[in-house]
């Protein structure tokens, strides 16, 4: 092994064993996808979010129900209604559903609604916290990962050292040194995982609570309408 | 759903080109940080005294043949010199044969006189600045060989000295590499420990000249030396300079120090 060899980064990778090679490559992996994940939620809730202000400013703006409901009729066949306009759109068709066939009295009405609009939360619960499970368990996990790899290869390296008659640091520097990269992997798949975890959940969180403050309200104006025709 | 699906295209590949990124620049940022790690050589002169034998004859030659060519012409000019005298005496002669033809015969015995006196004056101051020139080559020459003799005594005793040196360093590695430290051990710490060989490269006697204060560490040393037992270095040398072995190996003092220890 020769001094540049030695020092180059694709040498300690190369030199590493195979345990340790598989460590970094599926922590390599780990980091990738996570990466993935966190650019994915992060347009997708922001997404979310912006569509989220422009409903409410729209349902709040006056404008009829029932036109609003249209408006939505074209996007809905494409499946592509997101967020607090599916729930609006499950609560309201519910809604009228029960009204026209007039045989419900309008408690019943309203828990159906209710109900309906519960579900479609659930669902959109569903995808708001989609692949968040998958970042913490990457930021929890990658570590140990890691450490393992690390602990394998000074294990490797101290085994090498036993039949050595003088121990100088010589002998091990390198094994541990190509070890510890599988450390530094981990932490490198952790930490970002870790921090776009506690962010994303802290907004999805967020994002649900608003969602259901407005189902609250969205049910209030049916209450009122219910029992005013 | 369709929304998502055009995130995830655009996720893959954000994420793809940044670990892609940031893999060239760990590899082209290490390799560039340990390039100019590379430490010139110490660069030694050695001084041989072959430089001194090649310089003096060169000093020697020149100035020998300078003063045989100045010799030649200095003769030639004199030559030269009586020549035209002789003729202007003789044109002399020829016009005074006639107005003084007593004196002609004195004044041509004297002339004649003077030029012989001064011609062995000459010939005197010649042999004398040879021989004082041979003297003086001589003189040199006899300096020299006694600097050439001294020199060759010093390269003797440096051989001599070398050879000591060398077979020390061989015994002290030998030594090290089956020296194990005991953890009490810190870096500076020296032992001076004194060896006695027998001709067969034995080691038959050890003592501690000057411990490190550590007794564990002077014991560690004894211990080494005790697992070498023998060396072949010392059998050789014993072998093919006893006098060198006798004079200079036999009791041998060396000093181990403990060095290097990462603590």
């Amino acid at each position: 092994m020769n001094a540049g060899e030695q020092l180059s980064l694709w040498g300690l990778i190369q030199n590493a064993s195979l345990l340790v090679q598989l460590v970094m490559l599926l922590l390599l992996l780990a980091s990738v996808v996570s990466w993935v994940m966190i650019v994915q939620r992060g347009l997708y809730l922001s997404q979310a979010k912006r569509s989220l202000n422009n409903f409410e400013r729209r349902f709040w703006s006056g404008a009829d129900l029932n036109k609003l409901f249209r408006e939505g009729n074209e996007r809905a066949e494409k499946g592509k209604t997101d967020g607090v306009e599916s729930l609006f759109r499950a609560g309201f068709t519910e809604f009228t559903r029960l009204r026209q066939q007039g045989s419900s009295g309008p408690e019943a009405v309203m828990e159906g609604t209710e109900r309906a609009m519960r579900v479609a939360m659930s669902r959109e619960q569903e995808k708001v916290e989609m692949n968040l499970p998958f970042l913490a368990t990457v930021g929890s996990v990658s570590p140990y990962i890691g450490l393992f790899g690390t602990v394998w290869g000074i294990m490797n390296s101290f085994r090498g050292l036993a039949t050595m008659h003088q121990a100088t640091i010589a002998t091990v520097a390198p094994g541990i040194s190509e070890a510890l990269v599988a450390t530094a992997m981990g932490l490198f798949a952790a930490i970002p995982a870790v921090m776009a975890f506690n962010r994303y959940s802290a907004k999805a969180e967020s994002m649900l609570s608003s969602y259901e403050t407005f189902a609250e309200e969205f049910s209030s104006i049916l209450h009122r309408k219910v029992h005013s025709g | 759903m369709l929304v998502n699906k055009g995130f995830y295209a655009l996720a893959i590949v954000v994420s793809l080109a940044l670990h892609g990124a940031l893999i060239t620049a760990i590899t082209y940022g290490w390799e560039a940080s340990n390039s100019p790690e590379r430490k010139p050589m110490p660069k030694f002169v050695q001084a041989k005294l072959v430089t001194i034998e090649a310089a003096t004859p060169k000093k020697k030659l020149p100035k020998k043949v300078d003063k045989v060519k100045q010799r030649a012409q200095r003769e030639a000019e004199q030559k030269r010199k009586a020549e035209v005298e002789r003729k202007r005496r003789a044109a002399l002669e020829q016009k005074k044969r006639e107005a003084e033809k007593k004196s002609k015969a004195e004044a041509d015995r004297k002339a004649r006189e003077d030029k012989s006196r001064r011609e062995k004056e000459q010939q005197e101051k010649v042999r004398k600045e040879k021989e004082l020139k041979e003297k003086l080559a001589k003189e040199r020459q006899s300096s020299f060989d006694e600097a050439l003799q001294d020199e060759d005594e010093l390269l003797d005793a440096n051989e001599a000295e070398q050879a000591v040196m060398s077979v020390g360093q061989a015994i002290q590695q030998q030594i090290e590499a089956v020296w194990s430290r005991p953890p009490s051990a810190r870096n500076g710490m020296l032992t001076k420990v004194k060896i006695n060989f027998v001709p067969t490269g034995r080691v038959v006697a050890t003592n501690i000249v000057e411990g490190s204060g550590n007794t564990a560490l002077d014991r560690s040393v004894l211990t080494a030396i005790r697992k070498v037992e023998i060396f072949p270095e010392v059998a050789e040398l014993a072998r093919e300079e006893p006098v060198i072995f006798e004079r200079q190996v036999r009791t041998t003092i060396l000093n181990f120090k403990v060095e290097d220890l990462r603590q």
